[in-house]
């Protein structure tokens, strides 16, 4: 009798790691597979070894992507009661052009169809909800987390990942490997020189944000083609979704599309850059403050007392609609690129 | 084989060899003294047991260094072999009825280590990044449903660990106490602990609760609530081995539990015997929120489990049923109950009343134990009771006393206290020492 009694609890034991196993076996098999764009931040697991640490852009969810019950929640975060950390919610999906998914809402009960992905509410805010999707660790050998990590920082600078993820159809999602982007986005920043006092070469403040340097880069092995940047409506400045309690807002965010002609197609050899420069005190570039009335738009350099004041630059190529027919048109790349966050006051993330 | 007889053993054959014994002789002597019959080869099993660790850990080694290499469902492979063949051979050998049956425990504990690393492996394999503590609750659970079923100390000790992880990590990473461990350690290895009469279990699961309480009473309680949970459960495990005796507690375990109460109430009094301390931890506040109510659970709970137990003890020395209390052991209880009147009703606004209090509450069990040892001659309680003496007078040199004369005084105090009771201790003991000569 005790032998059947230990029997069980081993088979208990082996079951539960084959139930784990195949569960995720089967969603890899049969799920559908989508791209999810990240941010990576990369840590060491002593349990589990060398990871790369996966930040989505669908896990930063504000209000208004929030269906009524989850914005109810974000309300009753800041008054005592019940916790919703750990919380399921789904995450409804559309798939873009280059065939990466973004994020159309988030819901609190499963959606009947469509694409998404099922995740656990980690922090809420009254202005945004941090959602894990447990698609956040990308496991591999020391060396190549570390080759991964250095192409990040060095040769890859500014290249998104893609993730591919296998989700099954109650939203469990699997992650199978990653992508790279074929173009990456870098910006340099042109800061005011710093005022130094008398006769010390000590400096006192300054730095304040001029203008960017901004390139895009292509980083794949065949030409890809890109809507020149310097066309007007190709880059925009929109603020950081995560810093920007300070409500700042680009004066032309509600500008009419970019009209490029057949001269703006620009392809791209591999390794090659295309770099603009951009004056962010011309007045097309100003910021202000929509909640204020008495805002006026001024340049970002005259808010750097804004401490919450975070934006990043977007290149956005217009629909394929909207572009002239030529040639070169087929290899235009109709991805949303983003630069690291970068202040008013010269710093960047 | 025992090793008197081992050595008895080979000292005939080696008779016989010099002629010193006749044969038959020889043969006599060895049936007078046989090996026992059911012996254990543990010179087999050690050096067997070392091989099997080394021979395990450079195969992980150099799967590990070839993790990369391997396909997927080579990786699922190697983690469900190794389980299986190390529960398959465990649980063979331990069907057995003799040495081997140890052997098998050993190989059963080594699958549930399996199983544990599986868990994290397979995470590894899937890329998995859901919610880390569940993992050590499954493991937690697995090690539990082998410690019942073979039963098992080995496993009983890993469920313990891995329940205490689970709840310990959801605590700091995600700051959500779990309430429910506690229940379940209680529920399910202390009485394992008292079913194989296992000491080490006790102190384990013993260490784990008190661990788990004080995190999970602090969330909302802080340090004070903390504070005055370990001082209810020591006071309590006093009076438990004085109730548990009777019915068969092992001398080990009794010494678990003594050691567990004396030290954690000694060191609670010892605590508030500090002015600033008996300020701060005797402020009991509770921080408004989820499961704001938790505090006055764990509190009411312990405080009621040690002041139970303490009047039953008190009830059951009074029927005789049990020896009768010790002059010190009113003590215990009674602090137990001031503490807590002075951390409900704010009584902090005289820390140094309530400080000097405990003081003497030290200083009365310490004078108890001295003059309890030197009577029964129990150098152990002599030494004990100067030691909390030391070390009350010596933590006042530093906080209490403002003068050198005042410090000096008290050493004064403290040596005449020791050369009385080494002289009250030889008067005690000469009666004694003159029967056993005269005998």
């Amino acid at each position: 009798m005790r032998t059947w009694l230990v029997l069980a609890v081993i088979v208990a034991q082996i079951g539960t790691l084959a139930f784990m196993a195949g569960e995720r076996e089967w969603v890899v098999r049969t799920g559908r597979t989508i791209l999810l764009r990240t941010a990576p931040v990369d840590p060491l697991d002593p349990m589990r070894g060398a990871y790369v640490r996966l930040d989505y852009e669908i896990a930063h969810v504000p209000r208004a992507l929030c269906d009524d019950e989850i914005a109810r929640w974000m309300t009753e975060a800041s008054h005592p009661g019940p916790s919703r950390a750990d919380a399921v919610v789904y995450a409804l999906l559309e798939i873009n052009r280059v065939g990466v998914a973004e994020l159309r809402n988030l819901a609190h009960d499963r959606p009947s169809g469509g694409h998404f992905i099922r995740g656990r509410i980690q922090s809420l805010g009254s202005d945004h909800v941090r959602v894990r999707y447990g698609v956040e660790a990308l496991f591999m050998e020391q060396q190549a987390a570390k080759a991964l990590e250095n192409a990040i920082v060095q040769e890859k600078m500014g290249v998104p990942i893609n993730a591919e993820v296998a989700v099954n159809s109650r939203g469990l999602g699997v992650l199978k490997g990653y992508r790279w982007e074929p173009l990456g986005l870098t910006i340099t920043l042109r800061r005011e020189q710093p005022q130094r006092e008398p006769r010390t070469t000590r400096p006192t403040g300054g730095g304040a944000l001029l203008g960017l340097v901004v390139e895009l880069k292509n980083h794949s092995e065949s030409p890809v083609a890109i809507v020149d940047p310097a066309v007007e409506g190709v880059l925009r400045l929109i603020p950081d979704a995560r810093r920007n309690s300070d409500g700042l807002a680009w004066v032309r965010a509600a500008s009419v599309a970019a009209d490029p002609g057949p001269e703006d197609i620009i392809v791209l050899a591999p390794a090659t850059t295309r770099r603009v420069d951009i004056d962010l005190r011309s007045p097309q570039w100003h910021v202000f403050n929509p909640a204020d009335a008495g805002s006026r738009p001024a340049p970002l350099s005259e808010f750097t007392d804004s401490p919450n004041a975070w934006f990043r630059i977007e290149y956005a190529p217009p629909p394929p609609e909207g572009l002239p027919q030529r040639e070169a048109t087929a290899l235009v790349r109709h991805s949303t690129l983003r630069s690291r966050a970068f202040s008013p006051a010269g710093l960047i993330d | 084989m025992s090793t008197p007889a081992a050595w008895l053993s080979s000292e005939i054959d080696r008779w016989v060899a010099d002629q010193i014994i006749t044969p038959e002789q020889a043969a006599r002597l060895h049936a007078l003294y046989p090996a026992p019959p059911t012996a254990r080869p543990w010179g087999l099993i050690v050096f067997f047991g070392i091989g099997a660790v080394v021979v395990g850990l450079g195969v992980v080694l150099l799967f590990a260094y070839n993790w990369d290499a391997i396909p997927k469902a080579g990786k699922l492979a190697i983690v469900f072999a190794s389980i299986i063949a190390a529960h398959g051979s465990g649980l063979l050998l331990w069907r057995q009825r003799d040495w081997r049956r140890l052997l098998g425990e050993g190989f059963l504990l080594l699958g549930t280590m399996l199983f544990g690393a599986g868990l994290w492996l397979v995470a590894q394999i899937y890329h998995i990044n859901e919610h880390f503590p569940t993992a050590f609750l499954i493991w937690g659970l697995g090690a539990l449903g082998l410690a019942w079923a073979l039963p098992s100390v080995g496993q009983a000790l890993v469920a313990t660990f891995m329940l205490t992880a689970w709840a310990s990590a959801e605590r700091f990473a995600f700051e959500a106490p779990v309430h429910a461990a506690v229940p379940l350690l209680l529920a399910t290895v202390v009485p394992l602990a008292w079913r194989q009469r296992s000491a080490l279990l006790l102190a384990v699961v013993l260490s784990s609760l008190y661990l788990l309480m004080m995190l999970n009473v602090s969330d909302r309680g802080g340090g004070s609530a903390a504070f005055l949970v370990a001082f209810s459960v020591s006071t309590g495990l006093l009076a438990l081995r004085r109730l548990a005796v009777p019915h068969g507690l092992p001398r080990a375990m009794d010494g678990v539990l003594r050691f567990f109460g004396l030290i954690g109430f000694l060191l609670c009094a010892f605590i508030i015997g500090f002015r600033d301390a008996a300020d701060d931890v005797l402020e009991l506040t509770v921080r408004p929120g989820r499961d704001s109510a938790a505090p006055a659970v764990y509190l009411v709970g312990v405080f009621a489990f040690a002041v139970g137990t303490w009047i039953l003890t008190a009830l059951r020395a009074r029927r005789r049923s049990i020896p009768k209390l010790e002059l010190e052991e009113p003590i215990f209880p009674l602090a137990l109950v001031l503490a807590h009147v002075l951390a409900l009703t704010g009584a902090t606004e005289w820390p140094g009343l309530v400080a000097a209090v405990f003081n003497l509450v030290l200083l009365g069990i310490a004078t108890a134990w001295i003059v309890r040892g030197c009577r029964e001659g129990h150098v152990r309680a002599i030494i004990l009771g100067s030691l909390v003496v030391a070390a009350t007078v010596f933590s006042r040199y530093f906080d209490l006393f403002d003068s050198l004369a005042a410090r000096g005084l008290a050493f004064v105090i403290f040596g005449v206290l020791l050369f009385v009771e080494g002289f009250y201790y030889r008067r005690l003991r000469e009666p004694a020492a003159a029967k056993g000569d005269a005998a």
